[in-house]
């Protein structure tokens, strides 16, 4: 029961994860709208659409640092788009930048337009760290219950990895072993953030930032910008096609720990949405080639390939360990470096997910390339896992 | 009845609720270190945060009923990056609880060195301004 109308990729672009954002009062700055326009306008070139064909704009939310409000029709009238479908600013936590893409594929499959826009940009590392945290802990619990105890969106997955080390014997050199063999993928990535070598030793001496977890098993701040460009079947160039076949939605009815006693590690959402996109699409756990998990620690990578069932619960850590995740394994995850080495910017990170998946299946991943990748799974989330938003994208030949 | 142990903080809350008519007894209640949630009248499930309708049921019947506060830590973390209102208190250890009569809330671990599944104590934080929930080694108690 594939998706129709057949909706495909046409083109994808992203900056290097990185420190865009200009310092306050800086000189000759390059601003998010004109960081955007570079990739928007790539992306559009590389689809050969003219900005005038595009009929929808889906944007990931812009995070509080941003000054200019009401940025998608300000964006738009830049570059010269009237959009007839659909043009919208959408959030999701960590499921937005997927969430935007889910929905400029619905504006070509309702038949609203044959060209769609998925894209977004994210400049928050010169915003003060207390700040972010502030809001960070209003977003990951009820804050009138939960938020006033301080526990920050890492320290959510923190829990989860005492939890899940205690039930599974697992250790933290177990999970360090996820952040280093992230960092082996990032240094193939152009458009990864660090790619510097790093070893298991640096991995565990690394200062604690919510135990069990160190500095190196959460994601450092970075700022980024992507645009997806997705169209009807007509508007699909010769060659080989990327088409969005499958997709499925999951939410497990908690927010953050629920209300009563349950797993923390089980992320039955992150289950339930991989598996709808994979029924849709019509393939199978062994058929998947790429994986690019949303998964901001260690643990997180950890918990959601036991969830998708790549490795028997208990499992997931050892099987970083052993090098069956990492470059030249057997069950590669996450080949962009993920968020722990390619970056977070948190809003985009689904559409990075997405836009590695694209990579791959266009045979365009240089040193890191899955040879014949065909099926790609890309999965975000939102709080805990509570909510899963996953899209198969697959590789059809000419 | 079951009053739980206070521990003085000497400190105002790093944040304050906000009290509602539905949840305000829950803090007036911890203010007097009793733990009270509401409970479903019509299926007898325990909620928390309290709220005036079911959840489970979606009855419009809940009681407030006063729980034990003793219950099994679930997990715990250690934080030493903080947002800047809890500085003061940092590193700060928080566990989740999961309470003999089914519910699972948050608090501060006043034993960080306590493992999943520990039984635990809860405890009541008292600030100059609030209580948070605190928890420790049930035989710590006796
Ligand atoms: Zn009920």
């Amino acid at each position: 029961m594939s998706l129709s109308p057949s909706v495909a990729v046409l083109a994808s672009r992203a900056l290097p994860v990185g420190r865009y954002m200009p310092g306050r009062g800086a000189a000759g700055a390059v601003l998010e709208h004109e960081r955007l326009a570079d990739v928007v306008l790539a992306a559009l070139g590389d689809a050969g659409v003219a900005p005038r064909e595009v009929g929808a704009l889906l944007f990931t939310a812009n995070p509080p640092p941003t000054l200019q409000l009401g940025f998608a029709p300000f964006f738009a009238s830049r570059l010269g788009i009237s959009a007839q479908a659909q043009m919208l600013e959408v959030s999701a936590l960590g499921a937005t930048g997927a969430a935007a893409f889910d929905l400029a594929v619905n504006e070509v499959r309702l038949g609203h337009t044959e060209v769609a826009v998925a894209l977004g940009v994210r400049f928050e590392s010169q915003a003060a760290t207390a700040e972010a945290m502030a809001a960070g802990i209003r977003a990951v619990g009820d804050v009138d219950f939960q938020s006033v105890y301080g526990l920050t969106p890492i320290a959510w997955y923190a829990l989860d990895a005492a939890r899940y080390c205690h039930d599974s014997g697992a250790t933290r050199r177990d999970l360090a072993a996820v952040a280093v063999k992230s960092r082996e993928f990032a240094r193939r990535n152009p458009l990864a953030q660090l790619r510097d070598p790093l070893s298991l030793e640096a991995v565990l001496a690394a200062p604690p930032i919510v135990e069990p977890l160190g500095l190196f098993d959460v994601p450092a701040r970075g700022d980024g910008a992507v645009c997806i460009v997705v169209g009807s079947e007509r508007r699909a160039r010769s060659g080989a096609r990327i088409a969005v076949a499958g997709r499925g939605y999951a939410h497990d009815g908690h927010h953050q720990m629920g209300m009563t006693p349950h797993s923390m590690t089980r992320l039955p959402a992150a289950r339930q949405a991989a598996s709808r996109a994979m029924a849709t699409a019509g393939v199978t756990l062994d058929a998947l080639d790429v994986l690019e998990l949303y998964a901001p620690c260690t643990i997180t990578e950890v918990l959601v390939t036991e969830a998708l069932g790549l490795f028997a619960p208990g499992h997931g850590a050892s099987a970083a360990l052993e090098g069956r995740t990492g470059p030249g394994g057997d069950r590669p995850v996450n080949t962009s470096g993920g968020c722990l080495s390619r970056g977070h910017p948190s809003s985009i990170t689904g559409l990075y997910g997405l836009h590695e998946v694209v990579e791959q299946l266009q045979h365009h991943a240089g040193e890191r390339q899955l040879p014949g990748a065909r099926v790609g799974l890309a999965l975000a989330e939102g709080g805990n896992y509570n909510t899963a938003l996953a899209h198969c994208l697959v590789r059809e030949e000419a | 009845m079951a009053v739980l142990p206070v521990v003085d903080m000497h400190a105002c809350m790093p944040l304050l609720p906000r009290q509602t008519l539905a949840t305000r007894w829950h803090f007036q209640a911890l203010a007097h270190n009793r733990l009270v949630t509401r409970y479903c009248g019509h299926c007898e499930r325990h909620q928390f945060p309290p709220l005036d309708w079911c959840p489970g049921c979606g009855a419009r019947d809940s009681r407030w009923r006063e729980l034990a506060g003793t219950g099994t830590l679930y997990a715990s973390t250690r934080m030493h990056a903080v947002a800047d209102a809890f500085r003061p208190f940092a590193p700060v250890t928080v566990g989740v609880v999961d309470l003999v009569e089914g519910v699972r809330v948050l608090a501060w671990l006043l034993s960080p060195e306590l493992v999943p599944d520990a039984p635990v104590q809860l405890v009541s934080l008292r600030f100059d301004d609030g209580n948070l929930l605190g928890a420790r080694l049930l035989e710590e108690t006796t």
